[in-house]
């Protein structure tokens, strides 16, 4: 067992090395630095080794403590004079909702797919040995950030023992009954897609649940007394013992493992990467309808015409929904300014100040990046092998159409939330200068069209993909990672609607105008299949 | 109508795919081009179709009006996987490949009927068609933009024999007036379609003359010259 272990350990490894070289050989200036046989070269690949025993080591403690250090927070915030007991309370229920989120045995990775039904490994050795490698992480990761925790709320170093065990029952526990159930399942026959969703549903449900009852209980002053830990450490004990057996002895690991790899995303010839996956559900949201509204428009207007009419799934629909959630938050904050004078002018304040909040606001609600994914994979990856798709005059004319219709369906909701906030001004007392309703309205539809913009922009001028929908462009991730950086941090900042409104309408402006002429210039050199 | 392709070279990396290919491709006939996994037959078609950008050498036409250089409109490019508009049901598709190419929309179902796609398929998404039906659709594209030069690459795979029968039958229909180069790893198919086999072997195009041989022999010598131990 302890030589499958190492194999898989090492087959793991490798396949992380290699994607770690193929992400490097993606980079515009690193990819001339490394040739193509550096997948051959064993010092990069005991580079790599060590680099990933170095990240199990960490990732042994990190996401432990991250996760320990966030609940200690929420509950410092949440229930001051308490702390102690909310955070007991809080572990408790928490490490119950992790039990079924975070079953390390019924991952379906690509790594395990391969070691298991592509080579051949023996499923029991595979399994077992990983699920102990794993549980061994919960002993050795927990138990020193439990005793420190414990330490930090005055609780005795029996405290963090005891959390550390919970942890490790729990996993057993759980992760026994989903090994019973898969069994089950695996043996009459596999599970319908449709009771599938409905269980995924019911397993979030439970877990928001949980997170209630952790941070909400304590509010109650429902705190379970000590003997309660200890009848319920008890009784998990006596639970995990038969369920470690159960785990160590059961014979079925071949069968649920093939029904469990199917999710594996190798495992389909047809979907080999992630990106083939998303493709098939960026086609699932094609919509049919009919054609009788763009019958007069002709050529390239027709073919764009039809393509937002047909992914309406992905425009209209969020954006009618974004229109009636604001509206409803809109008569919200109106009633509770009716009511609550701090509010009111707390709101007045925000309104005049907290301009740059709206920066993110319009980054999450813009349809701009499923729309050019779903212009990617349902459209261009297909047309871009055609070469008259591709002359200059065709890719600058479709680009022009696509804006026009992507701009104008974004300022739908973009126009509703900026009236709302004028509307809103206007109730919380309004204000001494009159252009700030005209600032809130001009910059929050202009970063509307920015984002517009800078979509359409990044996809024309750095189209990543390559006709097998593998990513051959690291600058666009990137950028849009930068994109969600800068709107991420603009949230935050406390600056006057008059300053922040001219800034960016100005900023806006000349984005758009640099932007455009870029596109011009390149786009019929850059916008092409990898 | 003669394709000459003269020089032409391209590489991967330090990998030298195509080193010289040199051949000239003659009108009304189809030529099958056979290679090993990996020779570069879609790297060729990709040069000639200009999806990739070429290391060296150049491909041109000769008409009657003399030589030039090989245009868009002169190549129609076929790819194994067939890859069509999915959003589109086949006659918006069809409209919309008509009117582009200026051509006139008021009688599409003949097109339809030439290709025979059933009257209950021309209104259906291309998003829910069959890897065949898709490449039928991609097939008659081809043939309405009626380019010079067709490059098929392993077209007739995905389809079942009696399409592929009829699929045959067309190309041999229209190869009078274009010259059609088509990629398989079938030697029967081959055989059976094409005027002329090339051979395509580390990086180098060569032809395979049928001469006098029988079947048989002829097979024997395309096996040889595949395994890299043609004649010099």
């Amino acid at each position: 067992m302890i030589k499958a272990f190492l194999i898989s350990f090492r087959l793991r490894n490798t396949y992380k090395a290699n994607g770690f070289i193929y992400f490097l050989r993606q980079l515009p200036l690193v990819k001339k630095l490394i040739p193509a046989k550096a997948y051959k070269s064993r010092g990069l690949k005991r580079l790599a080794n060590v680099v990933a025993w170095i990240r199990e080591f960490v990732t042994a403690f990190l996401w432990k403590g991250i996760y320990l250090l966030i609940v200690f927070g929420i509950v410092l915030s949440m229930h001051e004079g308490a702390e102690a007991s909310a955070f007991l309370n809080a572990f408790f229920f928490l490490t119950l909702a992790g039990g079924f989120l975070n079953t390390q045995l019924f991952d379906p990775t690509n790594d395990k797919y391969y070691a298991i039904i592509l080579m051949g490994m023996n499923a029991k050795d595979y399994t077992v040995s990983n699920y102990i490698y794993f549980l061994i992480k919960v002993i050795v990761g927990f138990l020193p950030l439990t005793c420190l925790f414990a330490f930090l709320l005055d609780l005795g170093p029996l405290w963090g023992v005891g959390m550390m065990l919970y942890v490790l029952f729990v996993k057993l526990v759980f992760a026994a009954f989903i090994l019973w159930d898969d069994v089950k399942d695996s043996k009459l026959g596999t599970v319908s897609s449709e009771e599938e969703k409905r269980m995924a549903v019911l397993v979030w449900i439970a877990a928001a649940l949980l997170c209630v009852l952790g941070f909400g209980l304590p509010y109650t002053g429902l705190v379970f007394p000590v003997w309660v830990y200890g009848l319920i450490l008890g009784l998990l004990f006596l639970m995990s013992v038969p369920s470690a057996i159960y785990i160590f002895l059961c014979r079925d690991y071949q069968r649920v493992c093939r029904e469990l790899l199917k999710k594996a995303p190798a495992f389909s010839s047809q979907a080999t990467s992630q990106n083939q996956l998303v493709q098939t559900q960026t086609l699932k949201r094609i919509e049919y309808t009919k054609d009788d509204v763009q019958t007069k428009k002709q050529g390239y207007a027709y073919f764009n015409a039809l393509f937002f009419a047909r992914h309406r799934k992905i425009l209209v629909k969020p954006a009618r929904r974004i229109c009636v959630v604001s509206v409803i938050l809109f008569a919200a904050m109106a009633v509770a300014c009716r009511l609550n004078r701090d509010f009111y002018e707390a709101s007045n304040e925000m309104l005049l100040n907290m301009l740059p909040f709206f920066l993110f606001v319009m980054y999450l609600i813009h349809p701009g990046r499923s729309m050019t994914q779903a212009m990617f994979m349902n459209c261009d990856h297909s047309m871009l092998s055609y070469r008259f798709y591709r002359q200059p005059r065709v890719i600058l004319s479709l680009f022009v159409e696509r804006l026009k219709s992507l701009t104008l369906i974004s300022l739908i909701p973009a126009g509703c939330i900026a009236a709302e906030m004028a509307a809103l001004l206007a109730i919380t007392g309004g204000t001494q200068t009159p252009v700030n309703y005209v600032l809130i309205i001009v910059t929050i539809l202009m970063m509307s069209v920015f984002f517009s913009v800078h979509y359409m922009v990044l996809y024309y001028l750095l189209q990543p993909y390559n006709i097998q929908l593998e990513s051959r462009n690291a600058a666009y991730g990137i950028a849009n990672w930068l994109t969600y950086l800068v709107c991420y941090m603009a949230m935050s900042r406390r600056v006057p609607t008059m300053i922040f409104g001219t800034a960016m309408t100005g900023f806006c402006i000349l984005y758009i105008v640099i932007a455009l002429i870029l596109v011009y210039r390149m786009a019929p050199k850059t916008f092409k299949l990898r | 109508m003669i394709l000459h392709v003269e020089h032409l070279a391209k590489h991967f990396d330090k990998k030298q795919v195509l080193k010289d290919i040199t051949f000239d491709f003659k009108q009304g006939n189809i030529y099958g081009l056979l290679g090993r996994n990996g020779a570069g037959k879609t790297t060729l078609f990709n040069c000639l179709n200009e999806d990739i950008k070429i290391d060296g050498g150049s491909f041109e036409i000769e008409d009657e009006k003399g030589r030039r250089p090989m245009s868009g409109p002169d190549v129609g490019y076929v790819l194994s996987v067939p890859v069509v508009p999915e959003f589109l049901t086949a006659r918006e598709f069809l409209k919309f490949f008509l009117e582009i190419n200026h051509l006139s929309t008021g009688n599409i179902d003949h097109y339809f009927d030439f290709m025979r796609i059933e009257e209950e398929d021309r209104d259906r998404l291309l998003k829910d068609f069959s890897h065949g039906m898709k490449n039928k659709m991609q097939m008659l594209v081809n043939f309405i933009a009626d380019p010079a030069v067709l490059l098929l690459d392993e077209p007739l795979t995905s389809f079942d024999v009696v399409v592929a029968e009829e699929m045959k039958q067309m190309l041999r229909q229209i190869k009078k007036d274009h010259i059609i180069i088509f990629s398989t790893h079938i030697m029967e198919l081959a055989l059976d379609l094409c005027d002329e086999i090339v051979v395509l072997n580390q990086g180098v195009l060569e032809a395979v003359p049928k001469e006098h041989l029988d079947q048989q022999e002829f097979k024997d010598r395309i096996i040889e010259t595949l395994r890299g131990g043609g004649d010099d």
